[in-house]
């Protein structure tokens, strides 16, 4: 009680001293604290001027990230321009040579599309579900064909669904609903429909060509330096993590569309039911082996470089300057993937149906390697996930 | 005092003596207009970034807290007039009418809120809805308040010490805790999190190469637990107050700024620290402002009021529950075997605030004993972004989200196992089961014991 009278008795002008001298102390702290915010505050201004002068290894990662996409959509863009001339060389004049031409030229521009995956990001999202709706759904495309107008071109493939277009569609026509040649020759020289069911071929292959030279001139025309130059003023990727952020995010989808897709539907895991191998890719051309073995190329292309055997150019140069153990894991993880996928048998539908095993043990292997991209290498290197990972039908 | 004397007579009186003793009023009702103002804020920022419907509309589903599963979002509408509700009690608190009711209606629909989905779960939301609870105690609407306008008898320039020092331990608590949870070998050994967070800022001119080197996060990594292990002390002395504050500033500002995820908690937590000083520092400064006295004359009409008290009985029982809670809850995470912040066993209102870097990736397989089928999976889609990462890498989560599928096998007619195959990337680690894959979480049941399907932490290589 006593203390309580002393402290109440203080004397009003030692109070107000010692208030005085707690009010300058706390100025002076305000005064320290709002200049500390005013450092941090332009410290985060500087950010949208400045991209950093100092070389942390990004640049040159950005850089190869950038070519390895040009060249990407280089090659496709080439491959389907001789896929629309093989195709329109085969409705001028149909014979097995020709239609073998235009096989070969489907398999190899699917191919490139295949590895071109690890960088269908930017210009190339507008066209993916133009030029790979799939599985292919053949009732559609009989019925557009059967109503198709007499004239069937490139315009009006545009006007369609992307359920009636794209290689997917192009492929059953090519090589038939089962894989027969002479049946697919002889589909598009029927006196009937045939002349319809070629053009429409034709155009289907006039439309790949087209969206692929758009996606492959966007790419040169700007977007690769504006991927190789994230950070230096560039508005699509202001940052240089936002570029590497971007390349990491489709290694992963890809990944992901590999194990989701393309394995774990015809496997059958998404729904107990028997093996499916309708759901498997490319199985008219019977190239599910190499459109697998391509997109985890591409994947590696990005992550590793141009040559497997080379020196790291890709985003592996950014996780092995932080973590060479981790970097360590990846390369005999995609070589175990890589082999898993190797060891699969074409035609794939029949080896899927005789034995899961080898198409279980493929879509194990390139699970774990997505999982080290998607958890240690995002964290690795502050990825921002995009969690996007719904990709498929 | 030796270990056989017990506590001085009288010792509770004098405590409860000085608890009642009268302070200028001013820093309080500046801590409510300023609580109300920053609600208010955050309110408008909330709904302006289109979380009412993206958090709570359109998810299909939603992660319940334990005890908590009956609690359910409203309608649309029913969510959005709520958040103009909440928008609307900021301004009645911040002006202070109606300031009792409208702070327990706040304290309601703010925690209804934060209950409704697991994944959205933040530190400074509990931290929200605490501070209001005890706000409901507190005298605040005295001064600079609407209420005390329209009811002279309710006017006061004085308050009794206790609602300060009740708002000192809550703001207290919050840093002392979260500067025991640093104490950790990740953070103080290895600069994790913290290392991983400060790369991904690297392009900040001048200092981003400094944030690439380990040794910066290692030593904001320290620093940031001293100043959380020592702020409020220094809060307390008056000559170590001003440096306190200058540095409560500087570490919630450069948070904030790097680190521009965790949204409103700098802005709250300098106010909050606010309580710390002396209570006239409102009065004083807006004095300065106004070129005025400093208001010493209405300090001596204030000690004419009637006198100030201590709490009583209930009072005085409903605060010291109140805080036993608030220390038990942090601690709690001591009766749980494992790495808190891989478990996440007690990592809940425990203030294991900037902790952990974590990223999951969880597929479910699904079997019917029945036909023999077994089947995978992906809940992702089903999930908004925030509730997908969130629940890759907390077993809660994945439990409710494994009895969901089981749940809807059940309505199909199939009594279906379901286990998870879950991988979590932990502070830098190389990726780890987090759940036991045999389990079959159908048949778990959400408790609050030790989930012992939850395996070990990870060893850092």
């Amino acid at each position: 009680m006593s203390r309580t009278i002393r402290r109440r008795d203080t004397p009003r002008a030692g109070r107000e001293q010692s208030d005085r001298r707690a009010g300058a102390l706390g100025r002076r702290g305000l005064v320290g604290g709002i200049a500390g915010v005013a450092i941090a505050f332009s410290l985060s201004l500087g950010t949208s001027c400045s991209g950093g002068e100092e070389d942390d290894g990004r640049g040159p990662v950005l850089r190869h990230l950038a070519d390895a996409g040009t060249a990407a959509f280089a090659d496709f863009a080439a491959e389907a321009e001789a896929l629309a001339g093989a195709t329109e060389a085969l409705c001028a004049a149909p014979s097995a040579a020709a239609l073998e031409e235009a096989q070969t030229r489907w398999r190899a521009t699917r191919r490139a599309w295949s590895a071109a995956a690890a960088f269908l990001f930017g210009p190339a999202m507008d066209h993916v579900s133009a030029l790979d709706y799939w599985p292919v759904r053949i009732d559609t495309i009989e019925a557009q064909i059967a109503a198709a107008p007499p004239t069937i071109d490139v315009a009006y493939i545009d006007g369609l669904g992307t359920s009636a277009k794209g290689m997917p569609a192009l492929e059953l026509l090519l090589f038939g609903a089962e894989s027969d040649p002479a049946g697919a020759l002889a589909a598009i020289t029927e006196p009937m429909s045939g002349g319809a069911r070629c053009a429409y071929a034709a155009a289907l292959a006039g439309d790949v060509h087209g969206r692929a030279a758009t996606i492959a001139d966007a790419w040169s025309g700007g977007f690769a330096d504006a991927l190789a130059g994230a950070g230096e003023g560039s508005e699509l990727f202001p940052t240089r993590k936002a570029g590497i952020d971007a390349a990491v995010n489709q290694a992963i989808e890809v990944l992901y569309a590999i194990v989701h897709t393309k394995l774990d539907g015809p496997l059958g895991n998404l729904t107990g039911a028997p093996v499916d191998p309708e759901a498997l890719e490319s199985r008219f051309a019977r190239a599910t082996r190499d459109d697998l073995a391509a997109n985890l190329a591409s994947v590696w292309v990005a992550y590793h470089g141009d040559d497997p055997a080379g020196p790291l150019e890709g985003i592996g140069a950014l996780v092995a300057a932080i973590d060479p153990d981790l970097d360590a894991r990846i390369h005999d993880q995609e070589g175990y993937a890589a082999e898993a996928i190797a060891a699969l048998a074409e035609p794939a539908g029949e080896a899927l149906v005789a034995d899961r095993g080898p198409f279980q043990a493929a879509r194990d292997e390139v699970d774990t390697l997505r999982r080290m991209l998607k958890l240690d290498v995002a964290s690795a290197l502050g990825v921002t996930l995009s969690l996007s990972d719904n990709d498929g039908d | 005092m030796t270990a056989t004397e017990g506590p001085r007579p009288g010792a509770l009186e004098a405590l409860r003596a000085r608890l009642g003793r009268p302070i200028d009023a001013a820093s309080l009702a500046a801590f409510r207009v300023l609580f109300g103002l920053l609600m208010l804020g955050s309110t408008i920022r909330f709904a302006a970034r289109g979380w009412i419907d993206a958090l709570y509309v359109a998810p299909e589903l939603h992660f319940h807290y334990w005890g908590l599963g009956w609690v359910e979002p409203l309608s649309a509408l029913g969510m959005r007039a709520l958040f103009v509700g909440l928008g609307g009690l900021s301004i009645l608190i911040a002006l202070g009418l109606f300031y009792r009711p409208a702070i327990a209606l706040f304290f309601v629909l703010f925690t209804y809120v934060e209950v409704l989905d697991k994944a959205v779960y933040l530190n400074h939301y509990y931290f929200i809805s605490a501070l209001s609870l005890l706000m409901i105690a507190l005298p605040l609407e005295r001064g600079w308040s609407l209420d005390a306008r329209r009811r002279p008898a309710l006017r006061a320039a004085i308050a009794p010490t206790w609602a300060l020092w009740a708002l000192r331990l809550q703001v207290g608590l919050v840093y002392f805790f979260a500067g025991v949870a640093k104490l950790r070998v990740d953070w103080l050994l290895h600069g994790q999190p913290l290392r991983l967070w400060l790369a991904a800022r690297d392009e900040l001119p001048i200092v981003g190469p400094l944030l690439r080197l380990p040794e910066t996060a290692l030593a904001m990594s320290w620093a940031g637990a001293l100043f959380d292990l020592t702020v409020p002390f220094l809060l307390l002395g008056r000559r170590t107050r001003p440096f306190a504050y200058a540095a409560v500033l500087i570490f919630h500002g450069l948070t904030g700024l790097l680190f521009p995820e965790i949204g409103v908690f700098p802005w709250v937590m300098s106010c909050a620290a606010l309580v710390f000083f002396d209570p006239a520092w409102p009065r004083r400064l807006w004095a300065r402002v106004a070129g005025r006295g400093s208001g010493g004359a209405r300090m001596a009409e204030a000690f004419a009021a009637p006198p100030t008290r201590a709490p009583g009985p209930l009072l005085t029982a409903a605060l010291a529950l109140f805080f036993a809670l608030q220390l038990a809850l942090p601690l709690r995470r001591l009766a749980y075997p494992g790495e808190t912040a891989w478990t996440e066993e007690g990592f809940r209102f425990a203030w294991q605030v900037m902790l952990v870097e974590k990223t999951g990736m969880v597929t479910f397989r699904v079997r019917d004993p029945a036909s023999g089928r077994e089947w995978l999976v992906d809940p992702e889609p089903r999930l908004s972004a925030m509730q997908a990462k969130q629940m890759a890498f907390q077993p809660d989560m994945i439990l409710e989200m494994a009895q969901v599928i089981a749940r809807e096998e059940a309505a199909r007619g199939r009594a279906v196992e379901v286990r998870a195959d879950a991988f979590v990337a932990y502070n830098g680690r190389p990726n780890a089961r987090l759940i036991d894959p045999d389990v079959d979480l159908a048949r778990e049941r959400d408790t609050l014991a030790p989930k012992p399907w939850i395996l070990p932490a990870p060893p850092r290589r």
